[in-house]
């Protein structure tokens, strides 16, 4: 047969398994998960009720009742799509099924309709639903289904109903927030007096007190180190702020007349020779002119001399 | 296959915002004349009234009433029977012997701080795995971890089932006094929960603007009414978004914390939070999810008739599955107002189903294609969505009167005549009065809120995308 087609040696099939193994690692992992059969495992609704504008008062103490975070009772859904080794899959859990994939179900319409209507409801209580790890088909099914946030089975369009409530993760959450607060407490004891001061001011500390008196430094680091403990991210992020320094400078300067903007109409000027600092022409409020010497401080050559200059008037290297 | 929008619903952005109010330069379009043309106002889109729950679902469900005061309450009280779970597993010892169990946290307690229980010095104990009855004897309230010393009525253990030890979880039910004896004296007292839920009334404005030349210059199409002049269309459709406006303040409430204005609460953040739900995969509505539901509407307590507001897609969801099942109609219709033919022609209306019958009214308010002519790509909050609403007459807790589950309440001016919700004036056109504007305005302002009562009473019946 001068015109049969020329026999082609079939493809290398190990390389070809190989890959489909690495490709699909998550699929085998997940399928041999295995679970405690002595420990629970909990799940938790994502979304979260939104707190009533006005609280609901208790007779018996006359005081707002306890709002919950989650709604009362909501059911689990037995069937879901994932996508499982790159295609569309459907999931279906009933009681008693040593498999979670339909397609491995039985067919009969009949005998899994029976089955299905004979599964336990299984429902979130107040946003939780519990399960030991004896139940491994069940937990099999919710940890890949797509309802779970955390399925790496997911399908893009699936509405996101629970998370695991995994204690390692909240505490691995909890002590970063911890840590954080640390560190914010840190930087609140050991920062310089003016350092602090500035900083403190930018926070909203006032250096006055009650009585209108100035703040002692011992009472202005307390209310500092409060709070770095309250808001510990902003506290750090802030903290090394160069540029909250020159707002703080510019502020101090017009008070202390080192900065004139009345001296000469629509300009700001340096106090002691009226030299011009910037335009700020039909700019009223003192918050707005001082927007506006920052935002020229910060803007080519003459902003670098500005705040060189605004520096050696306060002495900060 | 349940249809999908086949062809997007289009007309979107919808009207255009005139910041500085109507000029003639409107209609200038509008005034091209030729011999034959219909001398009136198509609408595109069909009935623009797309909401109106209370028209829908009609009085047995919501009323309009009236208050005298911004703020607004009613009273409700909760569940008369009392319950405890058990918080750790304990040994029952021999046959007769009294046990010492501990109350699990939050589940045995009525308040945040754990300090209230429903149980009592010789108050009758059922346990729920077996029917076993204990006495109480002792209860000592320690916040968070009442104990409770029960006693076994009979010659048994205080065991879960058929075990040795009652175990974690286990249900215990109170019913009161069942063994007071002839010489019993006075004893401890169940009180139910009491609540006060407070709203209020927000406050919705709109304002048409038309120059006094726009309000003179006369077109040929009529408005309705014979109006043929400019500003009577834009009055209209303030009028009808202002009805659309206060429904969705009232369904979906108003919030207001982080403003210095009032809102208010809304239908739907009541229900959300204290309501049942019922989620079922969309496209693959089944009788189990239906029997979901009644499960819960059973457990809260709900009344034998519910109507539902659907978003179309539900809807289809719901008649694929009846259609599939009850070919030949086992449906009530009778109580919907439709013959069987009908129903059996344009979907069910009716269901009845576990002692629960359902009625199914579309609701365009959940649907944005209906309302805004866009399909949302980012996720849609009230996708194949549905609230069943309870029908019927809900009793009053303070005065023993009976109300619908819903209201929207209105403040009212006592001056007003009474049912007018919406308060307009200046709808005039040139007045002597005229300042400096040579314009006309309209204003519509209506205050209002809703006010849910045993919100947990209702359900939403949730489509999860796939």
């Amino acid at each position: 047969m001068a015109n049969a087609a020329t026999k082609t040696a079939p493809s290398a099939p190990v390389a070809d398994v190989a890959t489909k193994e690495e490709k699909f690692a998550k699929e085998k992992e997940a399928l041999s998960m295995t679970f405690d059969p002595n420990k629970n495992y909990l799940f938790e609704l994502v979304q979260q009720t939104t707190e009533r504008e006005l609280p609901i008062i208790d007779f018996h103490t006359r005081r707002p009742a306890p709002e919950m975070r989650h709604k009362p009772k909501v059911n689990l859904v037995f069937t879901s799509q994932v996508v499982w080794e790159g295609k569309r899959r459907m999931l279906r859990y009933y009681d008693g099924c040593t498999t979670i994939f339909a397609d491995e179900q039985p067919k009969d319409k009949e005998l899994i309709e029976q089955l299905i209507r004979n599964n336990k409801p299984r429902e979130f209580l107040y946003g939780k639903f519990n399960c030991m790890g004896d139940e491994h088909f069940l937990l099999l099914y919710m940890f890949i289904c797509s309802w779970n946030i955390e399925s790496k089975f997911r399908t893009r369009t699936a509405s996101g109903v629970y998370k695991c409530n995994n204690p390692d993760a909240l505490a691995k959450a909890e002590n970063a927030a911890l840590d954080e607060i640390e560190e914010a407490l840190s930087l609140a004891k050991h920062a310089a007096v003016p350092k602090m001061m500035i900083h403190g001011a930018y926070l909203g500390i006032s250096d006055l007190d009650d009585a209108n008196n100035e703040k002692t430094e011992k009472a202005f680091r307390a209310e500092y180190r409060r709070k770095a403990i309250d808001k510990p991210a902003a506290f750090i992020e802030s903290y090394g702020d160069k540029k909250i320094e020159v707002r703080f400078f510019i502020r101090k300067a017009i008070k202390d007349s080192l900065i004139r903007v009345d001296r000469i109409p629509g300009k700001a000027t340096w106090g002691s020779n009226d030299r011009e600092i910037c335009d700020i022409h039909g700019i009223k409020s003192t918050e707005a002119i001082e927007d506006k010497i920052f935002d020229h401080s910060q803007v080519g050559e003459d902003g670098e001399e500005f705040i060189l200059q605004l520096n050696a008037l306060y002495k900060v290297s | 296959m349940p249809s999908a929008i086949v062809k997007g619903a289009t007309g979107q952005p919808g009207p255009v915002a005139y910041s500085t109010g109507l000029t003639t330069g409107v209609f200038n379009d509008l005034n091209f004349v030729i011999p034959d043309y219909i001398p009136g106002l198509v609408a595109k889109y069909g009935n623009s009234s797309y909401l109106l729950a209370s028209e829908i679902l009609g009085n047995t469900n919501i009323e309009q009433v009236n208050t005298s005061t911004q703020t607004y309450s009613h009273f409700e009280k909760g569940r008369p029977y009392g319950s405890g779970i058990v918080a750790a597993t304990v040994a029952s010892g021999a046959a007769g012997s009294n046990v010492t169990v501990t109350l699990k946290a939050p589940d045995s307690y009525n308040n945040a701080a754990f300090t209230q229980s429903p149980f009592l010095v010789n108050q009758t104990v059922k346990i729920r795995s077996n029917g076993r009855k204990c006495q109480v004897v002792t209860v000592t309230p320690t916040q968070g971890a009442f104990t409770l010393v029960l006693k076994p009525l009979g010659n048994y253990q205080v065991a879960t089932g058929t075990g040795s030890s009652i175990l974690q979880g286990e249900g215990l039910e109170t019913f009161g006094n069942q063994l007071a004896g002839e010489a019993s004296d006075s004893q401890g007292t169940q009180q139910q929960k009491l609540y006060r839920y407070d709203n209020t009334a927000t406050v919705l404005r709109a304002s048409v603007k038309a120059s006094d030349l726009a309000g003179m210059n006369k077109t040929q199409i009529d408005f309705g009414n014979n109006e043929f002049y400019l500003p009577t269309l834009a009055v209209k459709e303030m009028n009808m978004q202002m009805i659309v406006n206060i429904e969705d303040a009232v369904m979906e409430g108003v919030p207001y914390s982080n403003t210095t204005n009032t809102g208010t609460v809304g239908v739907m953040p009541d229900v959300t939070n204290r309501g049942g739900e019922v989620d079922y995969v969309v496209r693959n509505f089944q009788i189990w999810d239906f029997q979901n539901f009644t499960n819960v509407l059973d457990a809260n307590g709900g009344p034998r008739e519910y109507h539902f507001l659907q978003a179309l897609t539900q809807r289809q969801d719901i008649n694929n599955l009846l259609f599939g099942i009850y070919r030949n109609g086992a449906i009530s219709y009778a109580s919907v107002g439709f013959s069987q033919e009908a129903a059996v022609t344009y979907g069910f209306s009716g269901f009845s189903t576990d002692t629960f019958d359902f009625h199914f009214h579309r609701y365009k308010g959940f649907t944005p294609q209906s309302i805004f002519g866009y399909t949302p790509s980012q996720g849609d909050y009230r996708a194949d969505f549905g609230l069943g609403v309870p029908q019927g007459d809900t009793v009053d807790a303070k005065d023993n009167t009976t109300r619908p589950y819903l209201q929207w309440v209105y403040q009212q001016n006592p001056d007003i005549p009474a049912g007018l919700r919406i308060y307009s004036w200046d709808l005039g056109y040139t007045k002597n009065t005229k300042t400096t504007v040579a314009a006309n305005f309209y204003e519509e302002i209506a205050y209002v809120g809703s006010r849910v009562i045993a919100a947990e009473q209702f359900n939403v019946l949730k489509g999860l995308q796939v």
